[in-house]
C-alpha cells in the first residue's frame, strides 16, 4: 500500500512515517505543494495525507489538481485547523476524511484503513481478523462463525479500532478520545473506557473468542492475534 | 436630568426672580413719575390762571362765576378770591373724593395756592384725577406678564431648537458610546460642529476607540495565531509519544509518565481549541440567521450524553413539552447545551440526578453536585475552575456565557440547598 504524506513539519512526518511503516505501507514525503503536485502526476496512490498550511501554499490547490486530473486517490485532510468551514470546505472538493492536528496515530491508522477499505475493496465492508468477522453494514459480529451477542455502539467502534491497530499500544486517552471526541473529558478518569473494555471482552468471551485484548498496565490496552 | 432640563430650570428660575422684582419696582417707577408730571402740570395751570387774572382784570364776580361753571363741568379748578392779604406756601397733596358717575372713590393731586394778583389775593385750587393705583399694578402685571410669557416661549424655543442642535454632536457621542462594542471593530466618528470644544471632544474620543480596538484586535490575532501555532509542536509531541508507547521494553514507570504526557496534551489541545472557538465567537464568525429548533438540538446534544449520564449512575428527568424555534445558530446552540449538559454530569454526584427543562420562555438544567453553591459572578468567567479538576479547561462556562451574549439569551446561576445548581437560559 503507498501513502503520499504531505507535511511541512519534518518531525511529525518522520513520526507518521515510522508508525505507517510499521503498519507495511509505503510512504513517500512531500514538504511542499509543489513537490506533491509533481508526485500526485506521476504516480498513484492509495491514501494521501494531506497538510493544508503548507510553506509554497495551500493543500487545497493539490485537492483541486486531484479533482481536475480525475485521480480516484483516497485523500485524508491532517490540518491544524479546527474551523468547521474548511473542513466542510476540503470535504466538498474531494477530501475522503479530515483529521485535525494533534491526532492520535491509532486514529490516523483506523482512518486510513477504512479509507484505503473502502476505496480498495469497492466498499467490501467485511473485516477479519483473528477468526473475528464483522460485518460493518449489519453490524454484526462472529467468531468462528458464532454470533457475538450485539454490541453497543461504543463497543463496535472500540472493537473496530481495536482491530485496525493490532499489536498496538491504545492509551486509554486515544480510546477516550475515539469514543466521545470531544466530550472525553466529562469524566476526570478514563472510567468509561474500561466499562467499555470490560464489556466487549465479555461479549467476545461469551462467543468463545480468546482473550485478545491485552491490559498494558499504566498505558491501556493493546489487541494481540498469536501469529499474526 | 437631562442637560436641556438644567440650563432651561436656571434660565426659567431667573426670569420669575426678576419678573416678581419688576412689577413693584415698575409700579413705584411709573408712579413717582406719574406724580411729578402731575404736579408739574398743576404748577403750570396755576401759573396759566395767575397770568390770566393779572391780564384781563378781571373783578370778583367774573372770577365767581368762573369758579361755578368749573365746578360745574367738573374741571377741577376753583379760584377764591380772599379779604385779607395772606400769603401762604403752595401745598401739593392727594386728595380723594367720590365720584357719583362712576360710583366710586377716585384718587387726585390738588395743588392749594394762596397768590397776590394785582394787590388781590386769591386762593387758587388745582386738582387732576389720578390712575387709582389697582388700575396701575393691573396694568403692569398684565404688561409684564405678557412680556414673561413671550420670554419664556422664547427661552423653551430656543432651547429646544438652537440648544438641540448646538448640542448635537455631543449627544451623537453619547450614543455612540453607550452603544460602543470593542469587538464590532467600528470606531466611533464623531459629527462635524462648529463648536472647538465638541470638535475636540469628538477626536478624542474617535482616536481612543480606535486605539482600543487595534489594540483588541491585535490581542486577539495573537490569541488565534498562537493557538493556531500551538496546534503543530503539539502533533508532534502526540506523534513521538504514540510512537514512545510502542516500545515494548517500556517499564511500568515509564509508561506512566507516557501516560501522563498524553493526557497533558489532550488538557493542552482542548484548551488551545477552546481558546480559538472565544476567539471566533468575537470575531463574529458564525452566522446567527439560522431558525433553530431549540427542542431538536438539546435532544440530540441529550443523545450525546445519555450513556455518560447511564455510567455514572445518574438518574435524568426530561420535561420538554416546547418546540421553541429561534433566530441562532444550530452549531452554537448545540455546543451551549453540550457544555450546560457536560458540566451538569461532570460535576455531579455518582447516583445523582439532572433535571432539564424546556418550554417556550425558558430552558433550564439542574444537577446535583456540592453541598457549597458556586460563586455565581465567577463562574462565567474565563479560566475559571471548580474544584481542582485537572481535565477542565475553565472556559466551558465562559464559552457559554459568550454564546449566550452572541444570541442575545440571558443566562442565569441559582443553588438550592441541599445540592440544586440550576442553570436557566432565557429564551427571547
Amino acid at each position: 500500500m503507498k501513502i503520499l504524506l504531505i507535511e511541512d513539519n519534518t518531525d511529525l512526518a518522520s513520526g507518521i512515517e515510522k508508525y505507517l511503516s510499521d503498519e507495511g505501507y509505503h510512504c513517500e514525503l512531500s514538504q511542499t505543494v509543489e513537490q506533491a503536485l509533481e508526485k500526485i502526476q506521476l504516480y498513484e496512490y492509495d491514501c494521501i495525507l494531506l497538510d493544508i498550511s503548507l510553506p509554497d501554499g495551500s493543500g487545497f490547490v493539490i485537492l483541486e489538481k486531484l479533482k481536475q486530473l480525475g485521480k480516484q486517490d483516497g485523500v485524508i485532510i491532517i490540518s491544524a485547523k479546527i474551523s468547521l468551514d474548511d473542513k466542510l470546505k476540503g470535504l466538498s472538493i474531494g477530501a475522503d476524511d479530515y483529521l485535525t492536528k494533534p491526532f492520535h496515530l491509532a486514529e490516523l491508522s483506523m482512518r486510513i484503513r477504512a479509507l484505503i477499505r473502502r476505496r480498495k475493496f469497492n466498499g467490501n465492508n467485511i473485516i477479519q481478523q483473528g477468526g473475528i468477522h464483522i460485518d460493518l453494514a449489519e453490524k454484526i459480529v462472529q467468531y468462528n462463525g458464532k454470533t457475538v451477542e450485539q454490541l453497543s455502539p461504543k463497543e463496535f467502534e472500540l472493537l473496530i479500532l481495536f482491530i485496525s491497530s493490532p499489536h498496538r499500544v491504545l492509551s486509554k486517552g486515544s480510546i477516550a478520545e475515539h469514543l466521545a471526541g470531544d466530550n472525553a473529558d466529562t469524566f476526570d478518569n478514563f472510567d468509561f473506557v474500561y466499562a467499555h473494555v470490560k464489556n466487549l471482552k465479555k461479549k467476545l468471551k461469551n462467543a468463545g473468542c480468546p482473550g485478545y485484548i491485552h491490559t498494558i498496565y499504566g498505558m491501556g490496552y493493546k489487541f494481540k492475534v498469536e501469529g499474526l | 436630568m437631562k442637560l436641556f432640563h438644567k440650563t432651561l430650570q436656571i434660565y426659567l428660575t431667573f426670569s420669575i426672580v426678576v419678573f416678581i422684582i419688576s412689577i413693584p419696582l415698575f409700579y413705584f417707577l411709573v408712579e413717582k413719575l406719574w406724580i411729578e408730571d402731575v404736579d408739574d402740570s398743576l404748577f403750570f395751570h396755576k401759573e396759566k390762571i395767575i397770568a390770566g387774572i393779572s391780564t384781563s382784570g378781571i373783578d370778583s364776580l367774573a372770577i365767581d362765576n368762573f369758579t361755578r361753571v368749573a365746578l360745574d363741568f367738573d374741571l377741577g379748578i376753583s379760584v377764591f378770591p380772599l379779604n385779607e392779604n395772606a400769603a401762604e406756601k403752595d401745598s401739593v397733596y392727594y386728595n380723594k373724593f367720590y365720584d357719583e358717575t362712576r360710583t366710586h372713590i377716585e384718587p387726585f393731586r390738588e395743588l392749594k395756592s394762596v397768590v397776590n394778583v394785582d394787590g388781590r389775593s386769591y386762593e387758587i385750587l388745582i386738582r387732576k384725577d389720578l390712575v387709582e393705583s389697582a388700575d396701575l399694578i393691573r396694568g403692569i402685571a398684565i404688561t409684564q406678564s405678557i412680556l414673561f410669557f413671550v420670554l419664556l416661549a422664547g427661552l423653551i424655543l430656543l432651547n429646544n431648537y438652537f440648544a438641540k442642535k448646538t448640542w448635537r454632536p455631543f449627544y451623537h457621542l453619547v450614543s455612540r458610546l453607550n452603544t460602543f462594542r470593542i469587538d464590532k471593530e467600528q470606531p466611533i466618528e464623531p459629527e462635524k460642529s462648529n463648536i472647538n470644544e465638541f470638535n475636540d471632544l469628538g477626536n478624542s474620543v474617535s482616536e481612543l476607540t480606535k486605539n482600543n480596538i487595534r489594540r483588541y484586535k491585535a490581542q486577539k490575532e495573537f490569541t488565534e495565531n498562537a493557538a493556531h501555532e500551538t496546534q503543530t509542536p503539539l502533533a508532534v509531541i502526540r506523534t513521538q509519544t504514540d510512537l514512545f508507547a510502542q516500545d515494548k521494553n517500556l517499564t511500568k514507570e515509564q509508561a506512566r509518565i507516557v501516560e501522563k504526557m498524553d493526557k497533558n496534551i489532550t488538557y493542552l489541545n482542548k484548551l488551545n481549541r477552546n481558546l480559538l472557538l472565544l476567539a471566533k465567537i468575537d470575531n463574529d464568525q458564525f452566522s446567527l440567521n439560522e431558525k433553530t429548533d431549540v427542542f431538536l438540538v438539546l435532544q440530540e446534544t441529550i443523545d450525546i450524553f445519555s450513556e455518560q449520564i447511564g455510567l455514572k449512575g445518574i438518574q435524568l428527568k426530561q420535561n420538554l413539552n416546547h418546540h421553541p424555534v429561534i433566530l441562532s445558530n444550530s452549531y452554537l446552540m448545540q455546543l451551549l447545551f453540550t457544555n450546560l449538559i457536560k458540566n451538569a454530569v461532570k460535576y455531579n454526584v455518582h447516583g445523582g440526578f439532572v433535571e432539564i427543562e424546556l418550554n417556550a420562555g425558558f430552558f433550564k438544567i439542574v444537577n446535583s453536585g456540592d453541598e457549597q453553591p458556586l460563586p455565581a459572578n465567577a463562574i462565567f468567567k474565563r479560566f475559571y475552575k471548580q474544584g481542582t479538576s485537572e481535565t477542565s479547561s475553565g472556559l466551558g462556562l465562559a464559552i457559554a456565557s459568550r454564546i449566550c451574549e452572541l444570541l442575545q439569551l440571558k443566562i442565569e446561576y441559582n443553588f438550592e440547598k441541599p445540592n440544586r445548581h440550576c442553570f436557566k437560559i432565557i429564551l427571547k
